[in-house]
């Protein structure tokens, strides 16, 4: 483990398998996000985990390197990170918004991303909400729609983004992930080591979801399997605050689950993240408190201002002021979430 | 035709120990020989089958050591001179059988040879088989060397005729598998046909008079032993030390003697007939010397039978002080050599020895060190196990249960070992596993919830797995039953079963189908190809999802030594150096130091994985492992 520096920022050290499991996974607290996932063979997703098949030796690895659990922490100022502009957005198509969680801003914006060529291939998170997530390489905008909508379990998305980058070719790459997915997409696309046969410089796009927490799947697949009596579910949802539960849509109509039965099965790596708005994203987006149907949207870089600016000026989303009273809400949920974060690191192991 | 089997008389023959017991049938007459392959016993079997259409006796591998036993019981019982021939596992197999038939009695002579593998070279166990004698009261014969072990188990079959009750001969690894010139006796002319006599049951009942009559009948042995040419004294009329030696310990104690040069103090007392003992002789000649080291191999048999004896005959022959396994002279456990030997007599006599030069076994180990090249105890390049254990660890390691695999008996338990990636948690008796996974199969009652693979090889399959199959089923023990499919009973040397088709003298026979037993049982079946590591992960992840019943999967693929020789394999291996990352992030050496398969080779001067062309035979499974797709399959 790093030590901790003065502004409660870990010095990340080089390591491989061996210590990457000895910090993360021996500790359950891998956040399957991915990072580490098709690099080599020594680390598969199935069904929701990551696992080591087998005893890599190396000293050194991409997979220690990428990893949002290893290392550093809390590397930002502020609970919300870098941001350059705040506002409310939703999608002004209604086929867009009916499949979409919230707003549609995040299928919006990366359906207008591949159409207008800035990138070729989008990363997003896909799956029966009875299977499985798992990460999926998508090129136009009926495979974004298809993706909608959040799955709430951890999902290896990020293994799909290093499948796509180990393809020989030139073609900019998005990725739509959550806080730990962006982060590690992010320490790829900045880092400076020799990654091939894989090239990061084609992520050009990180759109960052709000995440307070991820399930774990199995958990959650036993859990309902045994709520629903077998009745399918086909999709779920926490709408925001103050409802606090856990909503399934299945063919028997919508049942409510408290949300603190849902809790215990989030993943334990979730208890030490200090991220909640994905701040080493482009362009950031979550739901608004008390406000159905539309989007917060944390502009982050010149990147992500293009892109929401573009789809503003073409109408394909309406935008909004954030009511300074929700901000100031939205930035101690974050910090809450931050410090939180932060002390679990604290912990004795 | 086989020296072993030709009719000279007085002709000097060139055997091994396991062909000169075969002759030793044949010139006892035999007309049956039934067994079960295993080390060191299989060459027995062997042997005779080549002679059986020459000599007109019937040979087979039956399915397990009982029903060999109980097989060539039905011969004898018709008046035939018949053989059974196992390792000493098989005389746990066929225990309860034997102390039923000799508590019968036999008709025509019954001889079952019990080859034993003292340093467990090729065995689950190192076990003593004699105990079987005192056990099932039968007379038991030790020999030392191949010409005995021709002669003894010639006299085995008359002995066994004249007492009425099956005789035992013990061998050992190192006799069995031993060469030297052995001296042909006659073949008999011909043999009466078989014929049960209706008016002559076989019965164990009543058994206390039987018991009885199973004493008079060692009682008979025995006497005929204190005559036997088996057994001798060599030595000084008056020597300080006796050494009473059984089976090849009879050479290792002449050699010893020799090496300490105390051919004037030591006698060796040479016992070939080891139950009963001949009390007469051995008194006679116990009585000579005050200390006794007994040389034998694995448990102290001899030693508590001598130890007996000097007690009930102590008044006559004097006290003795014994020397061997129990006071630590000589070790209960591995197998005894020369060496050995003269280490326990040296330290009697209180002479320093060490057996062999150390500077020789040092620069031995040099040599080894540079020429061999270091390879583990594994499977064989192209070996089916090897696939099908890869596909079993990447769908346990993905499975958050905890399942485990429960092994059986046959070249797959070396999945204990890295080989098979070590995924292998139990390994013992032949079926056994399958025995087990019912038992494990039956615990979800009690909570507990790991998944369990319990793999079994074809020919162990028949052999002792399908009684705990029909357990296991009828009882509704919920586990995957993996079928190993090599075709062969590979682990002893590709002995045909009754999965194979073919019997052991080459008779085309109607394969037995494994998927049609099971199918029988109401289970289901699927067949996969190890070798397509894709196809076989798939279905092996989905019969894991729910083990509420015993679900099958025959991983069907012949071992790699038969197709090798059969039609051979479809490709040629390379490595691409361009694409092999060799010990970079990504690889670390995957395919030789994970998957290791002897074929692929670390070249530590260009860093790169190398296929080894003299022994990769081209089954094309590590293709599929290579991460960088650096492994190139051409088809040839």
């Amino acid at each position: 483990m790093g030590k901790v520096g003065k502004q409660g920022e870990k010095t990340k050290k080089s390591g491989g398998l061996t210590r990457l499991a000895a910090e993360v996974f021996d500790k359950d607290r891998c956040s399957v996000c991915g990072a580490c996932v098709g690099r080599c063979p020594y680390i598969v997703y199935s069904e929701g985990r990551v696992i080591l098949q087998d005893r890599c030796t190396l000293d050194e690895g991409r997979c220690y390197d990428f990893c949002p659990m290893a290392g550093a922490k809390g590397n930002f100022e502020g609970p919300l990170g870098t941001v350059k502009q705040v506002l409310i957005a939703r999608s002004t198509r209604s086929d867009v918004r009916k499949k979409a969680q919230y707003g549609g801003v995040v299928s919006t914006l990366v359906a207008l991303a591949l159409r207008e060529g800035l990138v070729k291939e989008a990363i997003l998170t896909s799956g029966h909400p009875e299977d499985p997530p798992y990460g999926v390489r998508v090129r136009t905008k009926a495979a974004v729609l298809d993706s909608a909508g959040s799955r709430f379990a951890a999902a290896g998305t990020v293994a799909a983004l290093n499948e796509a980058l180990a393809e020989p070719g030139s073609f900019p790459l998005a990725l739509v992930g959550l806080p730990c997915q962006v982060k590690a997409a992010a320490a790829m696309r900045a880092s400076k080591t020799r990654d091939v046969p894989f090239r990061p410089k084609r992520i050009k796009l990180l759109i960052g979801l709000f995440c307070t927490w991820a399930l774990e799947y199995r958990s959650l697949s036993r859990y309902l399997r045994y709520m629903l009596f077998g009745e399918r579910a086909f999709h779920y949802d926490i709408p925001p605050p103050p409802a606090s539960v856990f909503k399934v849509f299945t063919g028997d109509g919508i049942k409510a689950f408290p949300l603190d039965e849902i809790e215990p099965m989030r993943l334990n790596a979730c208890r030490f993240c200090d991220d909640m708005t994905s701040t080493r994203a482009d362009v950031s987006v979550g739901s608004v408190e008390g406000l159905d149907g539309w989007n917060t949207v944390l502009i982050r870089t010149a990147e992500g201002n293009r892109l929401v600016e573009m789809a503003a000026e073409k109408k394909l989303i309406k935008i909004d002021r954030l009511p300074q009273s929700d901000l100031e809400h939205l930035k101690e949920a974050a910090d809450l979430k931050k410090q939180r974060g932060l002390s679990a690191w604290e912990e004795k192991d | 035709m086989d020296d072993m089997a030709g009719d000279h008389p007085g002709a000097e023959v060139l055997l091994q120990g396991n062909e000169a017991m075969a002759r030793g049938a044949l010139e006892a007459g035999v007309a049956w020989a039934s067994g079960y392959p295993g080390n060191p016993s299989s060459e027995i079997i062997e042997t005779l089958a080549r002679a059986a259409s020459e000599k007109r006796l019937y040979v087979e591998w039956s399915v397990n050591e009982k029903v060999a036993l109980e097989a060539a019981a039905a011969a004898s019982f018709a008046g035939m001179r018949a053989l059974a021939t196992m390792k000493q596992n098989g005389v746990n197999v066929c225990l309860d059988a034997l102390t039923s038939l000799a508590l019968s009695g036999i008709k025509g002579g019954l001889v079952l040879i019990a080859a034993d593998d003292p340093s467990s070279i090729s065995s689950g166990n190192e076990e003593d088989s004699r105990f079987a004698a005192a056990l099932a009261h039968l007379p038991l014969l030790e020999p030392a060397t191949p010409q005995e072990a021709k002669d003894m188990v010639r006299f085995a079959f008359d002995l066994s005729e004249r007492i009425g009750n099956i005789c035992l001969v013990r061998s050992v690894s190192r006799l069995s598998h031993t060469r030297a010139n052995v001296i042909l006796g006659e073949l008999p002319g011909g043999r009466g046909r078989p014929r049960f006599d209706t008016s002559r049951p076989f019965i164990t009942l009543p058994a206390v008079p039987h018991h009885q009559v199973m004493y008079d009948k060692l009682d008979q042995a025995e006497a005929e032993f204190e005559e036997s040419p088996f057994n001798h004294y060599e030595g000084p009329p008056k020597p300080d030390l006796m050494i009473a030696a059984c089976g090849p310990s009879y050479l290792y104690a002449r050699e010893a003697v020799e090496m300490l040069g105390l051919e004037d103090r030591t006698g060796i007392l040479k016992l070939g007939t080891t139950y009963p003992l001949p009390q007469k002789f051995v008194a006679e000649h116990l009585a000579k010397a005050a200390s006794v080291l007994v040389a034998e191999e694995i448990d102290p048999v001899l030693e508590r039978s001598l130890k007996v004896l000097a007690a009930e005959t102590g008044d006559r022959i004097g006290a003795k002080r014994f020397y061997g396994k129990r006071s630590g002279h000589v070790s209960p456990t591995g197998e005894s050599g020369p060496g050995l030997v003269a280490r326990a007599l040296a330290r009697i006599v209180g002479r320093e020895f060490e057996p062999g030069d150390p500077d020789y076994r040092r620069r031995a180990a040099q040599v080894v060190d540079e020429l061999v090249p270091p390879r583990e105890f594994g499977f064989c390049p192209g070996c089916p196990h090897r696939a099908s254990y890869w596909a079993i660890k990447q769908v346990l390691a993905s499975d958050d249960r905890q399942g485990f695999v429960v092994g059986d008996v046959g070249c797959y338990t070396m999945g204990i070992w890295p080989t098979g990636f070590n995924q292998v948690k139990m390994a013992h008796a032949m079926g056994s596993g399958v025995g087990m996974s019912s038992g494990f199969g039956k615990l979800d009652a009690m909570g507990f919830a790991q998944p369990v693979i319990s793999v079994v090889g074809d020919s162990t399959f028949f052999h002792a797995a399908i009684p705990a199959l029909i357990n296991a089923t009828y009882n509704q023990a919920g586990f995957l039953l993996v079928v190993l499919d090599n075709a062969a009973t590979a682990m002893t040397g590709f002995q045909p079963h009754p999965g194979t088709g073919v019997s052991v003298t080459g008779e085309r026979l109607s394969r037995i189908s494994i998927e049609r037993i099971c199918d029988a049982m109401g289970l289901e079946v699927t067949v996969c190809d190890p070798y397509d590591i894709e196809s076989t992960t798939a279905v092996l992840r989905d019969r894991l999802r729910r083990l509420d019943t015993v679900r099958v999967i025959i991983m069907r693929r012949p071992c790699a030594l038969v197709q090798g020789r059969a039609d051979g394999f479809d490709y040629r291996m390379h490595v691409d150096e361009n694409l092999c990352r060799g010990e970079e992030c990504g690889c670390d050496r995957y395919c030789n130091r994970v998957f290791r398969c002897p074929g692929l080779v670390w070249d530590a001067s260009s860093n790169r994985a190398r296929i080894d062309e003299v022994i990769c035979v081209g089954c094309g499974v590590c293709e599929t492992v290579c991460p960088a797709g650096a492994i190139v399959k051409e088809t040839i």
